[in-house]
């Protein structure tokens, strides 16, 4: 018995020392540890996930004939009108290169889209995330914006090789810029996610609204990107104000709660935007890039 | 070769168990809790594994629950190492099935409490501090955590057990 309390003793002044030791490692070796810990996990993530979506394929399988009929009818004239707007699209596109092309106007970022299935969520009071199953091999990086169609879902936070981790719209380290619906001329407003509750739906705290600003009557103001910080492109639904506009305790600004535009406890499948170039912080952050700019310039 | 690695077949085999309450916590993610399992999976190899091999299990444990969480690195893993060195030092604590159960639960908030606490104090920047909501958070969570224990310790000390004794572990 002896033993065992000296040995015990001698085992917690060793784990004091590796603490010390640990706090004081480069966090590079932290990093790595981190890293190796999360690609040990990837793959029965991963595969979990995967069985789930062979289990819905299974499911659809057994639907009858007639409703794949249904189905695929519907989708032929949802697709027929979604053609025509296409067309007008294109009409537009071209005019608005022209339009740029007189003006000078820089040319907005670029994104190429891919489109990822979510493996798992993970909810707490600290954080609201999800992981998605693609990863820097799919050439996901870090700070790209996650969306569903034009509503934001959240934004990627670390990759991985074959997984990435969402940060999502109501996660309490969640920051943007945004534009409130029926707010003429459009002024800058703040989004950020809060720690929210047990069994309550997650929300984000819009601030910074000025105070002559009163949501449109008749229908629930939508919170849209401004596209000036760099990692949303302009124009993105963030999602609609909640509950009404109140004054700050300070009384000289208002602000509210903001619900995500699509159900997050739900949500399937995302798209992540991937820039086409390196934005600007990238290239600040990344020395091989700067120094290709520097060759470029 | 087996008794040297016992700890790392033990993990493996236990592994199932951390993934399938992740996958409780996803689907239940309306809830704003997690699932937490980790601590008590430690209780049933700290009676079992020497010192040394407790350690690296829970050591592995604790890093697998904060690798794909933005807890801050280390605070569950070292707390579980304090935790397997007290448990595996004093194999009285856990002389009989009732306290074993004790145990778990214990082991189960404790750690609990040590990664929400780590959580708090790393975000203390970005969330205003409020005491009467990250106690009301902090009870939701101790509660979750220590039922879980409380259900599921019969069953993943038996399955661990099982996987010992096929190993061969005294």
């Amino acid at each position: 018995m002896d033993n065992n309390r000296q040995g015990a003793k001698a085992s917690i002044i060793a784990l004091i020392v590796f603490i010390g030791l640990w706090i004081a490692l480069p966090s590079t070796i932290r990093r790595l540890n981190k890293e190796a810990f999360s690609e040990f996990q990837a793959p029965a993530i991963q595969l979990l996930s995967k069985s789930r979506d062979l289990a819905r394929y299974w499911e659809l399988r057994s639907r009858s004939t007639e409703d794949l009929i249904a189905a695929g009818r519907d989708l032929a004239r949802i697709n027929a009108t979604l053609e025509l707007k296409l067309h007008a699209m294109e009409d537009i596109r071209k005019e608005n290169l022209r339009l740029r092309e007189m003006l000078r106007y820089p040319n907005s970022t670029e994104y190429l889209t891919v489109v990822a299935r979510v493996a798992t969520r993970d909810t707490s009071t600290w954080w609201q995330r999800m992981l998605i199953r693609k990863g820097r091999n799919d050439g996901i990086r870090p700070g790209c914006p996650v969306v569903f169609g034009n509503r934001v879902v959240g934004r990627v936070t670390t990759v991985h090789l074959n997984i990435s981790e969402v940060e999502l719209v109501t996660s309490p380290a969640f920051r943007c810029t945004a534009f409130l619906e029926g707010d003429d001329p459009p002024r800058i407003v703040h989004v950020s996610g809060i720690a929210s509750n047990p069994f309550t739906t997650g929300r984000a705290k819009v601030s910074i609204i000025q105070p002559d600003y009163t949501p449109p009557a008749g229908q629930v103001a939508k919170v849209i990107t401004t596209g000036l910080g760099g990692v949303f492109p302009a124009g993105l639904i963030l999602g609609t104000l909640e509950g009404g506009v109140t004054r700050t305790a300070q009384g000289n600004l208002k602000e509210a709660y903001m619900v995500p535009s699509k159900n997050l406890d739900t949500i399937e499948e995302v798209s992540v935007l991937v820039p086409k170039y390196p934005t600007a912080g990238e290239i600040l952050m990344s020395p091989t890039d700067r120094i290709k700019l520097e060759e470029f310039k | 070769m087996t008794l040297t690695w016992a700890w790392l077949i033990l993990f493996l085999a236990t592994y199932p168990w951390l993934i399938a309450a992740d996958l409780l916590s996803s689907s239940l993610s309306s809830w704003n809790l997690v699932f937490y399992i980790s601590g008590l999976v430690i209780v049933a190899p700290c009676r079992r594994l020497r010192r040394w091999q407790a350690i690296l299990f829970s050591a592995f444990i604790g890093f697998t629950f904060e690798a794909l969480r933005p807890i801050p690195h280390g605070s569950l893993a070292f707390c579980l190492i304090f935790l397997a060195i007290i448990l595996s030092s004093f194999p009285e604590l856990l002389r009989d099935k009732a306290r074993l159960r004790q145990g778990a639960i214990l082991v189960n908030a404790i750690s609990c409490f040590i990664w929400y606490l780590a959580m708090s104090i790393s975000m203390r920047e970005q969330i205003p501090f409020q005491f009467s909501s990250f106690l009301y958070n902090l009870t939701l969570q101790l509660l979750l955590s220590a039922t879980l224990a409380l259900l599921l310790f019969n069953t993943i000390s038996v399955y661990q057990n099982r996987v010992m004794d096929k190993l061969r572990i005294p």
